[in-house]
C-alpha cells in the first residue's frame, strides 16, 4: 500500500523533473547551447521562470487542498476565499497610482501590493471565522468579498487610462516570468515555510473529514487547526498572487485529480503528490505559453483553463452521478 | 474519587438550563440507557459529558479528569489540554455520515487511534485494529470505501473507531436511529458484549426502549426538565 504511493510520488517527480528539463532549452533548441545568448536565455530567463511556475504550482495546489477539505466542497479554492481578488485590487491602486507617481518602481511595489492584498483579506477572513467558525458561511463570505473587491476593480479600469488598463489586464492574466534573483529567494523561503507549516496540520485535518464533534472528541483543537491553516492558505496564495499574478484552477483541478489517483486517508502523502502535480501543471501551462503561435504567446492564465477547465467540469458531473 | 464518571450539581443547555441540576456516580463498566422524548436535552447531556458544550454550572469528572468550566473552555489553550486528555478517557459517536471515496472503513477506524499519535501505526494500533473489526464482524468491510458502504456498516465502522481509542468511556448519540430492525437487535447485542467483556462504560441515547431495556444494565430518563436514573426498564406505558 505503502509502496504503491511511493511509486505514484516517484512517478510525480519523474514528471516534474522531464518538464523541467524539457521546457529550460525551449527557445534554444536542445543542446548542446554553444553561443553566449543560448546560456543567457537559459539562465536569465527560462530557468527563473520554471523555479517560479515550479513554486507558484505547489503554493496553489496544496492552499486548494487545504481549502476543500476544511469547507468539505471540491469546488472550493484560493480564488473562492478572495484572496486573489483581493491581491488584485491591492495592484491595481498601485498601477494607477505609479502612473501619477512615477518614482515608485512598479517591479517592486507590485508584489508587495499582491501580498498586502492579499493579507488584508485574509486577516478580514479570520477575523470573520475567529467569530462564526469556519463553515460554508466563510466560503460564502469570500464569493462576497470577490465580487465587492471585483466591483471596485471595475471602477478603476474605467478610470485609469488606456495604458494602465492593459498593464493590469497583462497581470491579471499571470505570468511566470516576472520575477528575478531576490524575488525567487523571497518566493522559495516563503514556499518553503508554508509548506512545512501546512505538512505539520495535515493529520490533524484528515481526522477533521469526520466533522467538528467527533474530531474533537479525538483530541483536535478544530477551531485551532482551522484558524492556522486559515492563515497557511493565505500565506501561500498571497505569495503566488503578488509574484504570478491571479493564476486560476491549479488550486482547484489538481487536489482532485490527486484524490482521484491516490485514494488515500494519508493526508501527508496527499500533500506531497498536490505539491508536485501542481507544479507539473503550472510547467506545463508555461510550456504551452512559450509556444509561439502566430507570433502570438498565449496567457498563462488560458493555458490553466484549457489544461484545468474541462477536467473541473468532469469532476462537477463525476459528482452528481 | 475512583468512579468511573462523577457528576456534581450539572446544569446543562446552550445558554439555558434544560434541567434540574444533575449528580450522580457511575462506579465501574455497564451499558446506560438515556431515553427521554425529542428536544428534551439527551443530545445536550451527551455533548456535555464528552465536553463538547461546556456545563453552565457543576462539575463532570470522568476518571479523575475534571472538564473545564464555561469560563475556562472559551481560551484555545484550555480547549486543547482539555481534548488532548480527555481523548484518552471519552471517546464520542454520533450519527452523522461521513460519505469520502477515498477513505477506507479501516482509515476510519484507524483515526481512532489519532489521541496516540502514531505515525506509522504500530503493532498495538493494529492489533486494536484487528480485535474491533471481528467483534463487531465487519472484517469483509475493512478495505471497501466509505462512499460504498450501507448506513448499517457506516455506523458499526464508527463504534470500531470508538473502540479502538481505547478509552473507560463511550458516548454514543442514537446510534440505532437509521438502522433496520435486525441491525438494531445486533447493534445492543454488540455493545453489552462490549461493555462486558471489555469493561467499559457506554452511555446510548435511543427511541428503541423495547431492545434497549433488554441490554442496558442502568437507565436514565429525562422527563419534565428531571433526569431520573434507575436500575431496572422505566416502564413504557407510564
Amino acid at each position: 500500500m505503502q509502496s504503491r504511493h511511493l511509486l505514484i510520488l516517484l512517478f510525480c517527480l519523474i514528471a516534474l523533473a522531464l518538464t523541467a528539463i524539457f521546457l529550460l532549452p525551449f527557445p534554444a533548441g536542445f543542446g548542446p547551447w554553444s553561443s553566449e545568448s543560448d546560456l543567457t536565455i537559459v539562465y536569465q530567463f527560462r530557468l527563473p521562470a520554471v523555479v517560479t511556475a515550479i513554486c507558484c504550482g505547489m503554493a496553489l495546489a496544496v492552499s486548494g487542498h487545504i481549502l476543500q477539505q476544511l469547507f468539505k466542497n471540491t469546488l472550493a479554492g484560493p480564488y473562492i476565499l478572495g484572496v486573489s481578488s483581493g491581491a488584485s485590487l491591492m495592484v491595481a491602486l498601485v498601477i494607477i497610482s505609479t502612473s501619477a507617481l512615477p518614482f515608485i518602481s512598479r517591479s517592486f511595489s507590485i508584489p508587495l501590493a499582491g501580498f498586502v492584498g492579499a493579507s488584508a483579506i485574509l486577516f478580514l477572513i479570520l477575523m470573520v471565522s475567529a467569530r462564526f467558525g469556519y463553515g460554508a458561511i466563510i466560503l460564502l463570505f469570500g464569493v462576497i468579498i470577490g465580487q465587492l473587491t471585483g466591483a471596485l476593480q471595475n471602477l478603476l479600469s474605467y478610470l485609469a487610462n488606456p495604458n494602465d488598463l492593459k498593464y493590469f489586464t497583462l497581470w491579471s492574466m499571470g505570468s511566470f516570468n516576472s520575477t528575478i534573483d531576490m524575488d525567487l529567494m523571497v518566493f522559495g523561503c516563503t514556499l518553503a515555510g508554508g509548506l512545512i507549516w501546512a505538512f505539520s496540520l495535515m493529520p490533524s485535518l484528515s481526522v477533521m473529514v469526520l466533522g467538528d464533534e467527533v474530531s474533537q472528541s479525538l483530541g483536535v483543537n478544530t477551531r485551532l487547526v482551522a484558524f492556522q491553516l486559515l492563515a497557511c492558505t493565505g500565506l501561500l496564495t498571497g505569495i503566488a498572487t503578488a509574484y504570478c499574478g491571479p493564476i486560476a484552477f491549479i488550486g482547484m483541478a489538481i487536489p482532485n485529480m490527486v484524490k482521484i489517483l491516490f485514494k488515500t486517508a494519508n493526508f501527508k502523502h496527499l500533500l506531497l503528490a498536490n505539491a508536485l502535480l501542481g507544479a507539473c501543471m503550472a510547467l506545463i501551462s508555461q510550456m504551452i505559453s512559450s509556444v509561439d503561435i502566430a507570433s502570438v504567446n498565449i496567457p498563462v492564465n488560458v493555458s490553466t483553463a484549457i489544461i484545468g477547465g474541462p477536467f473541473v467540469i468532469y469532476i462537477l458531473f463525476r459528482n452528481r452521478n | 474519587m475512583s468512579d468511573i464518571l462523577h457528576i456534581e450539581a450539572l446544569e446543562f443547555g446552550r445558554g439555558t438550563s434544560l434541567c434540574q441540576p444533575v449528580s450522580l456516580s457511575v462506579p465501574g463498566s455497564g451499558l446506560i440507557i438515556l431515553s427521554g422524548r425529542n428536544g428534551t436535552g439527551k443530545s445536550t447531556l451527551l455533548k456535555t459529558i464528552a465536553g463538547l458544550i461546556p456545563a453552565l454550572s457543576g462539575t463532570i469528572t470522568i476518571k479523575g479528569t475534571r472538564l473545564p468550566s464555561n469560563a475556562q473552555a472559551s481560551s484555545f489553550r484550555t480547549a486543547f489540554k482539555t481534548f488532548n486528555k480527555l481523548s484518552h478517557q471519552l471517546a464520542y459517536v454520533n450519527t452523522d455520515r461521513v460519505k469520502e471515496d477515498y477513505i477506507k472503513v479501516q482509515d476510519l477506524i484507524l483515526f481512532g487511534r489519532f489521541p496516540y499519535l502514531n505515525q506509522p501505526h504500530t503493532e498495538k494500533d493494529l492489533q486494536l485494529l484487528d480485535e474491533a473489526v471481528n467483534l463487531l464482524g465487519i472484517a469483509a468491510i475493512r478495505n471497501k470505501y466509505l462512499n460504498t458502504i450501507s448506513d448499517g456498516e457506516w455506523q458499526k465502522a464508527n463504534i470500531a473507531r470508538a473502540l479502538v481509542q481505547d478509552t473507560p468511556v463511550i458516548v454514543m448519540d442514537e446510534p440505532s436511529a437509521f438502522l433496520d430492525y435486525p441491525s438494531k437487535v445486533q447493534l445492543f447485542k454488540d455493545l453489552r458484549t462490549i461493555a462486558d467483556q471489555k469493561n467499559k462504560l457506554i452511555i446510548v441515547s435511543t427511541h428503541d426502549m423495547d431492545l434497549a431495556n433488554r441490554h442496558g444494565t442502568a437507565f436514565w430518563q429525562i422527563e419534565n426538565h428531571q433526569l431520573s436514573i434507575s436500575e431496572t426498564p422505566f416502564d413504557l406505558n407510564s
